[in-house]
């Protein structure tokens, strides 16, 4: 593959690499480390690619993966004013800070999922693919993109009880 | 008592909306009844909205463009990562990058003597004359790989162009004149994308200089042997007797990260005709899993035509195309006009130009140009009952109107032999004034011929003017977005050129105006259309039209012309005899000489 090729992968594929993993960490800094971190590992062995692989599918993988890693990785900090999502008109006052809060708690309790079901619910919940397009980016069956998935919100809403009122 | 472990992935059936209407009423009706599951719906639904409240978030433009700007540049501090070895990569760098770029023409075909004379001498073995063998690659327009999974390739000799269709259907289009790519490839999507292969300094891009199939396809395996690999790959040179032809091969071996040295390309090449006859190459992991093969074997064929898009591939014309560049940066005024010389050129000095207008009834003129050498024979296409004979159907195509006027007396003809200028006029049997006379004046360096006879140059007529007192507009009207405009002015005179950068900067309009009482007025105006493009790859307008406007002062009205202009290239021998015969075209005339 030529080197022309790279940078139209990232043309291609870039914006969705950055809005995965912004929605999933909900940060934006942390969003632009996973996407540089995701491109280079692909620009370092960029000449073990050939044209038989499915990029699309491939980085939603890796870019889940890496921003999961990273929210595991990452300490919980206290949920800020300025966190990401605006209160919705007619809220309590202290809704802005909770739903902030809540978010925070749904990767913390994201990055404590067992892999397989963490990628699910991203895909299925956050990125709102179908269970068919799930099974493809992911190699596995519709039924086990299921079962992960029933998993994963059951555990979810174990974990988050508390916060879930 | 109830069990909830089952009802509870009801529930989550229930918030995911996996449930058929049927078991919807069932578990509506539990949950209205059951406080527990009630509750517990109400987290799953919470849980399930915070998640899908994400899906609104996205990273803005200037959020977007700091990152890739961050990447590149990370990326651009890098080691180049080591090219695949993967076999048709080779090929495509090859190709793509044009990594060994053989020198000027004379150069190579000193070089290819002397490769001749090593073989043992082709032109001895065959009997053929070196200017044979000589002739017969240079004639050579495509070199086409076909391989046995169905991918192929076809390589334009005269331009430089590439296209590639893989064996998974991937179709790449490299434009060199234009320096564009185009790609399909489903797994990008369901588009056309489109970029720029290659940076070149200053946004000018060189022009090809035409190869044979030898100098493109074998004379960078000839490089690798003689002077070694790139990277991890050697290249040896053997020869190969095969049935009886004594051939060469070229072998591509890859020392892998295991330490082995693997053999993954051979090609031979037939050093009598000069041609690349046949690849062999081994396929990398992936493909052998996905062809369910190990290597494949391609075939050479040097036709006539290729394809001229990637249309031609089979991509369908309904795909958008998508631009992965931005808007070359507009030149300086030296620059455009050094790239419009260029371009002036590099066009073919061989050739034979029917020039006619379409929509009435007027002459019609037949240049013929060999280098330095240009005739212009002029002819009238007459209306009316009695000069029936001499009347040309309109609209015609340059076939026929190429035709019709072998059957036509001339009304006159321009000769510029290269020494001295010709004005022949000619008795025609309509017009009773008409003299057999000629004019021969010496050539004084710049000639005297109408600029009809010059229709190419006319695409470039802002091309040879000094750069001084030209400025670029910046304030066009859009309608003239991605073209680069010119503006010169002299006193109550003005002049704009608009210029199409990626057609050889050839003038798509030149407007005239006039400052008429403070207003600046359009005077006339000429419009370029119709870009056609010739075998070795330079640009014309195979229409052009002039609109003049009325001038109070001088009393005209609105009026114009159209031009139909084909170019026909030629061969050397394909001149009829005496075409630049100045003597001959002398016979018969009354001949003044001052």
């Amino acid at each position: 593959m030529s080197d022309g090729r790279f940078e139209e992968l990232v043309d291609v594929h870039g914006r969705n690499v950055l809005n995965v993993a912004l929605r999933i960490l909900g940060d934006a800094d942390l969003a632009r480390d996973v996407y540089q971190e995701v491109f280079l590992a692909i620009w370092r062995r960029w000449h073990q690619y050939d044209g038989s692989l499915n990029w699309g599918a491939y980085l939603y993988r890796v870019t889940v993966r890496k921003a999961l890693e990273l929210a595991r990785a990452r300490r919980p900090v206290p949920a800020s004013p300025d966190d990401s999502e605006p209160p919705s008109a007619g809220a309590e006052p202290d809704m802005g800070l909770r739903v902030g809060e809540l978010q925070q708690k749904l990767t913390a309790a994201l990055a404590r999922l067992p892999k397989r079901q963490a990628d699910v619910f991203v895909l299925s919940r956050i990125e709102g693919l179908d269970h068919a397009a799930i099974a493809a980016i992911l190699g596995c069956s519709r039924n086990s993109v299921r079962v992960c998935l029933h998993r994963a919100v059951k555990q979810l809403a174990r974990e988050m009880s508390d916060y879930l009122g | 008592m109830i069990d909830h472990e089952p009802m509870r992935d009801q529930l989550v059936s229930f918030a995911l909306g996996e449930l058929s209407d049927v078991e919807r009423v069932a578990v509506s009706a539990h949950v209205s009844a059951c406080d527990r599951c009630r509750a517990e719906l109400t987290r799953l639904e919470k849980l399930l909205a915070c998640a899908g409240r994400r899906k609104d978030l996205s990273a803005d433009e200037p959020q977007y463009e700091s990152a890739r700007a961050g990447l590149l540049a990370v990326v651009g501090g890098l080691a180049r990562p080591k090219r695949s070895a993967r076999a048709k990569a080779i090929w495509r760098d090859v190709m793509e990058k044009r990594l060994v770029r053989l020198a000027v023409a004379a150069v190579i075909v000193l070089a290819l003597l002397l490769i001749v004379q090593q073989l043992g001498g082709p032109v001895r073995g065959t009997g053929l004359a070196w200017g044979d063998v000589r002739d017969a690659f240079l004639g050579q327009h495509w070199a086409h790989l076909k391989y046995d999974n169905g991918a192929e390739q076809w390589y334009n000799l005269q331009t430089g162009d590439l296209y590639l269709r893989d064996w998974d259907g991937r179709c790449v289009a490299v434009d060199h004149a234009r320096n564009i790519r185009q790609i399909y490839d489903s797994i990008l999507g369901q588009h056309i994308s489109e970029n720029r292969p290659v940076i070149y300094k200053d946004d000018v891009i060189p022009p090809w200089e035409p190869k044979t199939a030898w100098e493109s396809v074998i004379g960078p395996w000839e490089q690798m042997a003689e002077h070694g690999g790139a990277g991890d790959w050697e290249v040896e040179r053997h020869p190969d007797q095969v049935g009886d032809a004594q051939l060469i091969r070229f072998d591509c071996y890859l020392n892998d990260a295991a330490g082995r040295r693997l053999l993954i390309r051979q090609i031979w090449a037939d050093p009598k005709t000069r041609l690349p006859l046949t690849v062999w190459e081994r396929l990398q992991l992936a493909d052998r899993e996905k062809q369910k093969r190990e290597s494949v074997t391609g075939t050479f064929d040097f036709p006539e035509t290729g394809p001229a898009s990637l249309y031609d591939l089979g991509v369908s014309r309904d795909l958008p195309v998508v631009k992965y560049y931005d808007k070359a940066p507009v030149p300086s005024v030296e620059k455009i006009m050094e790239a419009a010389r260029a371009a002036l050129e590099r066009f073919p000095r061989r050739y034979r130009v029917v020039v006619w207008d379409n929509t009435r009834e007027s002459e019609i003129d037949v240049i013929w140009r060999d280098g330095g050498q240009i005739r212009s024979d002029r002819y009238f296409n007459l209306t009316g009952e009695r000069y029936a004979p001499y009347h040309l159907s309109l609209p015609a195509n340059a076939q026929d109107v190429w035709r019709w006027t072998q059957t036509q007396p001339p009304i006159s003809t321009y000769l510029l032999d290269g020494e001295r200028e010709y004005t022949r006029h000619y008795v025609h049997p309509v017009f009773p004034d008409s003299r057999n006379e000629a004019r021969v004046m010496r050539s004084q360096g710049t000639d005297l011929l109408p600029s009809s006879s010059k229709p190419m140059e006319e695409q470039w007529p802002y091309a040879n003017h000094s750069p001084a007192g030209f400025e670029v507009i910046r304030d066009a009207p859009e309608e003239w977005s991605g073209y680069i405009g010119l503006r010169v002015n002299s006193a109550d005179i003005r002049r704009e050129y608009y210029i199409d950068p990626e057609h050889d900067f050839l003038c798509v309009r030149w407007i005239w105006w006039k400052q008429r009482a403070g207003q600046w007025e359009k005077e006339r105006e000429y419009e370029y259309s119709g870009f056609t493009r010739l075998a070795q790859g330079q640009w014309y307008a195979a229409k052009r039209i002039l609109v003049t406007y009325p001038d109070p002062e001088r009393g005209t009205s609105r009026g114009g012309a159209n031009w139909n202009i084909h170019v026909e290239l030629l061969e050397e021998g394909d001149f009829p005899p005496d075409t630049f015969n100045g003597d001959k075209l002398l016979e018969g005339a009354k001949v003044e000489t001052y």
